[in-house]
């Protein structure tokens, strides 16, 4: 049986688009990272935030939308 | 009947361009401790107003002065800017003050040891040190505004905003109250203010100035560079500023490439084009009259479109939201009351964005740049709107672009992000297309053709298509 993680022409992961993110899933990762970072969030900032998560969550499945392939090299900031 | 004073016969100078004060300071015709006077004279009567200044370093600048005029008396060589006032954006350290980025947090800390890496390159070239300016808080801003300090005020209306996060830069070349300032720009923090005070700025190629000793917003992106009001200033600052610094781990091992030598090279073999499809939409019509009024300057008839710019900045926005919020996290924890709200909120947003985003804005940066660079293949310089619109008002939270109705704040800088995402190197051009607020556009180079972005800015400040006048305040 193949794997169907090796599939599709290019074997990317973002050759299957993202699924759009829900309101209740980026509550989520919202409530990690402030729970991770031991953030004492009022509940007026976790409303702002979220609206800002929002965004971002919806710009990160435009950009990983975009099938680079695998070889694609990431923008180095790093020289040894 | 008496004789001007020294300081009543310089006062003309406060507000002359940095090249004329350098040579009357270097000639004789004035001394550098006059000019200092009649530019702190001038702070005093109108930053009240325009609150670009948060602060003044009078006695720095008075004994510069004075050494820098002994020195000439005795015989000895004066720089390329000898005499010329100038003032940072208060996130570059100025030893002796804490380093305020824009923030009440950061006022806490010590006093800089060391004055930023920029400063020091500007007093090599014997300009002078007047103070630090107003900004937004971390740098985290496109409106200048900023509730600690209050908000930088646009000098050609004072209810209108300067621009951001470099806004006091802005507002105090607009304004007259120097010929030179410094400021930052991570997705259009120099452009924007640019744009929106009607002035000149240069946003350098990513790397090329030392960052040393300045407060970072995104390490990824950062950039620093010059403003001023004739595109001469802006080269002879530039050209002073490059040179390698040890201090930078990310500044790029590139010569000294001046641009002084080529700045009158005119047009002549320029392939120039205007930014099509995102860059014209999404904005306000003078946004894209400004680029018309600019390429028919030009003479500039062709269009080129710039792939996935969209994406571009939506790579910007999550890897600026992810290393903005890395830096501050630990002020998050500990002190989040003492944030401007709008920072803080979004700041707390970034701490939760996921590794993969980030990884893959950055893989889409490397592709994007490969795409960017084969269109330079085809033109030299790409015009494009530097903002969307005119200088909103103070507090003015949203805009209707395209019949949607947009925060202000992030969305100021919709055609800035793109461009600075993959570093290249820009020059905003004011431009006045009526009897209301200036409106700037981009030059747009190769990585590393400054040379070629402010020859194009020369050639249509020589040829009166773009101008940078003191406000009337």
């Amino acid at each position: 049986m193949s794997d169907p993680t090796m599939s599709g022409p290019t074997m990317s992961n973002s050759s299957t688009p993202l699924p759009p993110l829900s309101d209740a899933a980026v509550a989520e990762l919202l409530a990690a990272g402030i729970a991770a970072f031991a953030i004492p969030a009022e509940g007026a900032w976790r409303a702002e935030a979220f609206s800002y998560l929002r965004t971002i969550a919806d710009a990160a499945q435009f950009v990983l939308a975009h099938d680079l392939g695998d070889e694609a090299e990431p923008a180095a900031v790093f020289r040894p | 009947m008496n004789a001007a004073s020294p300081v009543d016969a310089a006062a003309p100078f406060a507000t002359a361009p940095a090249a004329d004060i350098a040579a009357a300071v270097r000639g004789g015709q004035v001394s550098a401790r006059a000019v200092v006077e009649a530019v702190l004279a001038r702070i005093a009567a109108l930053d009240p107003k325009v609150n670009a200044f948060t602060d003044v370093t009078g006695a720095r600048a008075r004994a510069s002065a004075d050494a820098l005029d002994a020195r000439r008396a005795a015989g000895g060589a004066l720089g390329p800017l000898a005499g010329v006032p100038f003032a940072v954006k208060n996130l570059f350290d100025i030893a002796g003050l804490p380093t305020r980025a824009g923030s009440k947090i950061n006022r806490d800390l010590p006093p800089a040891a060391h004055d930023a890496a920029l400063i020091a390159r500007l007093e090599e070239a014997d300009a002078i040190l007047v103070g630090g300016l107003n900004m937004g808080e971390y740098a985290y801003d496109f409106t200048g505004e900023n509730v600690h300090d209050g908000a930088s005020r646009n000098p050609h209306d004072l209810a209108h905003m300067a621009g951001g996060s470099s806004g006091g830069s802005g507002a105090a070349i607009a304004a007259g109250l120097v010929p030179l300032a410094l400021g930052s720009d991570t997705n259009g923090s120099i452009r924007v203010p640019s744009s929106l005070c009607g002035i000149f700025g240069l946003k350098p190629t990513y790397g090329r100035l030392s960052r040393a000793h300045s407060f970072p917003f995104v390490s990824a992106l950062d950039h620093l560079g010059p403003f001023a009001r004739s595109v001469g200033d802006l080269a002879l600052a530039y050209d002073a500023m490059q040179g390698a610094d040890p201090d930078d781990p990310v500044q790029v091992p590139r010569p000294v490439e001046p641009v002084m030598p080529t700045l009158e090279a005119g047009m002549d073999g320029l392939r120039i084009a205007v930014a099509g499809g995102y860059f014209r939409a999404k904005g306000m019509p003078e946004a894209f009259a400004a680029v018309d009024h600019v390429a028919a300057a030009l003479g500039v008839t062709r269009t080129i479109e710039v792939p996935e710019a969209a994406r571009a900045r939506a790579s910007a926005y999550i890897i600026t939201a992810a290393e903005g919020a890395s830096l501050h996290a630990g002020r998050l924890r500990t002190r989040p009351q003492d944030f401007d709200p709008a920072v803080r909120d979004r700041l707390i947003a970034g701490l939760a964005i996921p590794a993969a985003w980030v990884a893959g804005a950055q893989r889409f940066r490397r592709h994007f740049r490969d795409r960017m660079l084969a269109l330079f293949d085809e033109v030299d310089v790409i015009l494009a709107p530097a903002t969307p619109c005119r200088a909103p008002q103070l507090g003015q939270t949203t805009f209707e672009l395209d019949g949607e109705t947009l925060l202000v704040r992030p969305n100021l800088g919709l055609y800035t992000q793109p461009i600075s995402f993959i570093g290249l190197p820009v020059a905003a051009v004011p431009v006045w297309l009526d009897g209301g607020l200036p409106i700037g556009v981009q030059v747009i180079a190769p990585p590393w053709r400054e040379d070629l972005a402010l020859r194009v800015a020369r050639h249509l400040e020589a040829t009166g298509a773009v101008r940078a006048p003191v406000s009337n305040i």
